[in-house]
């Protein structure tokens, strides 16, 4: 990929957005500045809407992932976590997209690659793992076929023996207990648990040093989901894999996540540590979200909290201050006056919202 | 496969049965005694009874239609007393031409047509797309014995490049069977043009919004691996479907363009028979229609299960 490092120029792009950089917490500043393996910064993601309109999906998404990391961006459905996954490989129609903003990906400027290069990283330097296992494999060929040609794509100069080795490698490592027999299988013959392995096995056989999990086990059951955490924990263990988990569900991210981005209609809310987050949830979002969850230990609440109504449309919203403030039982309203920024809170903790030291205060009372 | 073309091939005899009764009953609907019709207006009573034995006509209805149907299965469709010959050889004498034609046009309009389809859905909305839908519509509504004319027009009378009619069998001349088939087969395909290609525009818009492709575009794989690696095997079956549909009626279909190429094939022979109310004729010919028909039906499904699996599993 050296290719890729030399066509960059990430100059251009990160200082056109100077004016929101200085905005941004020192911990978060500190964070980027560790050599990370994948940063983006105030990515703004708007797709072609009816009679030429533009509408955001994200707006001024900032983090990074460094090398051997976690991170887990949770929030609810529609919140733009899959949006900004998908961002990441510019898997979007491109002519019905505008990205604003900038990734930056080992050192090289995603937006400016060509489509040769950006072919090169997809599947190569970063793999990605979808949703729906079921339906992300093509049902008219078989494992081993599908397997196969994302090597061929890569790495042209191996031989016939070679290329089967890594495909059984890659199976193997995402969990298969018979990668020979399941390469000569259909898709159809698999169950949802199998074939979300082989998708894995897809995501890895080109040894990434990025993997994108866009909720990988929300279509399976949870014994499997399970399972198949652990085997994306190992990939980061065994091969100092970084990884990008996207997930609605918190105990997935207490058990797997190094930091976490907490998204709320298209904007980072709270990105922290994972301890950090749990112990200290300091916007009201990310506390609604944790009431919710029930704990892991200790006694059970009769009734879990709830966060009152649903996400709103982000026309709806956009604008108008704080993009929760029609949900937030703390709101004021000075919180709808003007645009929210992150607000500093520890070392790489930052939450967007104005009033935490009064919701502090308030906690403590009512504790 | 074997087994399962054994199966479907015998599921075809009550099919063809029932077709067989709709032909035995059409000499005995058409009104008029059909010795009577064959004989002539001039015939005396005697050679009216005689022709009446030899036909059969004297045993019960039941009789009669059992003998036609032996006769069938056994693949002998009757005597056609007006040309003094046996049904089948006569059918069988004109199928290659008609056949040719068909295949020649199904091929050109494949060859045509899908990599139109193809660009169309991979263009969709945009300009390219909208230059294959404007195409397809403008040889939908052409009909194909206009386009035969106009051709005719265009590569013999201007260009003199190809000959205007007529069939040449390859066995006495390959290029001139060639050329002579080109006219008519381009004719043909125009319609069928129009068909696939639409077809297989809609079908391969549908698959590349499908995730599986979102997959291939993830793992790397060039625009064009996508499209006729992943997308276009998937919407094969719904092309397939249709080209088997137009086919089968390429062949029952094929008077037009006969009459205007002036080809010896199963056309003309309908519109002969016709004009000469030869019944057992158009008997034989109704019977080797539905025969075509469940043969191409066959073939197409063999096809899908060729290409996918889980239809391969449920079949054989």
């Amino acid at each position: 990929m050296t290719g890729i490092a030399e066509a960059t120029r990430i100059g251009g792009s990160v200082d056109a957005h100077k004016g929101t950089g200085e905005d941004m917490p020192d911990g978060r500043q500190d964070s980027g500045a560790m050599s990370a393996m994948l940063e983006v910064r105030d990515l703004v993601v708007s797709f072609q809407g009816a009679k030429k309109s533009w509408n955001n999906a994200v707006e001024g998404v900032d983090f990074s992932v460094r090398q051997g990391e976690i991170l887990g961006i949770v929030g609810e459905s529609s919140c733009g976590k899959s949006v900004t996954s998908f961002s990441i490989m510019r898997l979007h129609n491109e002519r019905s997209t505008k990205y604003q903003g900038s990734i930056t990906f080992d050192g090289s400027d995603i937006f400016s690659l060509s489509p040769k290069q950006l072919r090169e990283l997809r599947g190569g330097d970063i793999g990605f793992i979808f949703q729906n296992p079921m339906s992300s494999l093509n049902p008219l060929m078989t494992i081993g076929q599908q397997l196969r040609e994302t090597v061929h794509a890569h790495q042209t100069s191996l031989g016939k023996e070679e290329v089967e080795a890594s495909c059984i490698e890659a199976l193997e490592d995402a969990g298969s207990d018979d990668p020979k027999a399941w390469m000569e299988r259909y898709p159809y013959q698999l169950s949802g648990g199998m074939l979300q392995r082989v998708v894995i096995g897809i995501a890895l056989i080109n040894h990434p040093k990025l993997l994108i999990a866009d909720e990988p086990t929300t279509a399976l059951d949870v014994t499997i989901q399970m399972q198949l955490l652990k085997v994306l924990r190992g990939l980061r263990d065994k091969r100092g894999m970084s990884i990008i988990l996207i997930t609605h569900d918190m105990g997935v991210v207490a058990q797997m996540c190094d930091r976490v981005e907490v998204m709320y209609l298209g904007q980072i809310v709270e990105s922290a540590p994972v301890d950090e987050l749990f112990a200290h949830p300091r916007h009201p979002y990310t506390q609604g979200l944790l009431a919710a969850t029930p704990p892991l230990d200790g006694d059970r609440p009769e009734r879990l909290s709830t966060i009152p109504g649903s996400v709103p449309q982000l026309s709806e919203v956009a604008g108008s201050g704080c993009r929760f403030a029609s949900r937030c039982p703390f709101v004021a309203d000075e919180c709808r006056k003007s645009v929210i920024d992150m607000q500093s809170i520890a070392e790489r903790h930052g939450a967007r919202c104005i009033r935490l030291a009064e919701i502090g205060e308030f906690r403590k009372v009512a504790s | 496969m074997g087994r399962y073309v054994m199966k479907r091939l015998l599921s075809a005899v009550p099919v063809l049965m029932i077709v067989g009764i709709i032909a035995f009953a059409l000499s005995h609907l058409s009104g008029g005694d059909p010795a009577r019709v064959v004989a002539g207006n001039d015939a005396t009573t005697e050679q009216v009874e005689a022709i009446r034995e030899q036909m059969g006509l004297n045993a019960s209805l039941p009789n009669q239609l059992w003998t036609w149907f032996v006769n069938m299965l056994h693949g002998d469709l009757g005597y056609s007393y007006i040309l003094n010959e046996k049904v089948t050889p006569t059918i069988l004498s004109h199928v290659f031409p008609t056949l040719s034609v068909a295949l020649f046009g199904e091929l050109i309009a494949l060859a045509i047509a899908i990599p139109l389809g193809v660009l169309a859905a991979d263009k969709h909305g945009r300009l390219a797309d909208k230059i294959v839908l404007a195409f397809a519509t403008l040889t939908t509504s052409l009909p194909s014995f206009l386009a035969g004319l106009l051709l005719m027009i265009l590569f013999v009378l201007q260009l003199k490049l190809l000959p205007a009619s007529g069939f040449v069998y390859p066995s006495d001349d390959f290029a001139g069977y060639i050329t002579h088939l080109i006219l008519p087969a381009v004719s043909v395909a125009t319609l069928q043009i129009a068909l696939i290609s639409r077809m297989s525009r809609s079908s391969m818009i549908d698959a590349l919004g499908s995730d599986y492709i979102r997959t291939a575009a993830a793992k790397g794989l060039p625009r064009s691996k996508q499209l006729w690696g992943h997308a276009f095997k998937n919407s094969s079956i719904p092309i397939l479907t249709i080209v088997g549909q137009s086919f089968g009626e390429l062949i029952a279909g094929a008077i037009v363009v006969e009459t205007v190429f002036n080809v010896p094939g199963i056309g003309q022979l309908v519109v002969n028979s016709i004009l000469r109310r030869d019944y057992q004729m158009i008997q034989g010919i109704m019977i080797f229609v539905a025969l075509v028909f469940i043969i191409v039906n066959l073939i197409t499904d063999v096809l899908y299960a060729v290409i996918d699996p889980r239809i391969r599993e449920r079949s054989f």
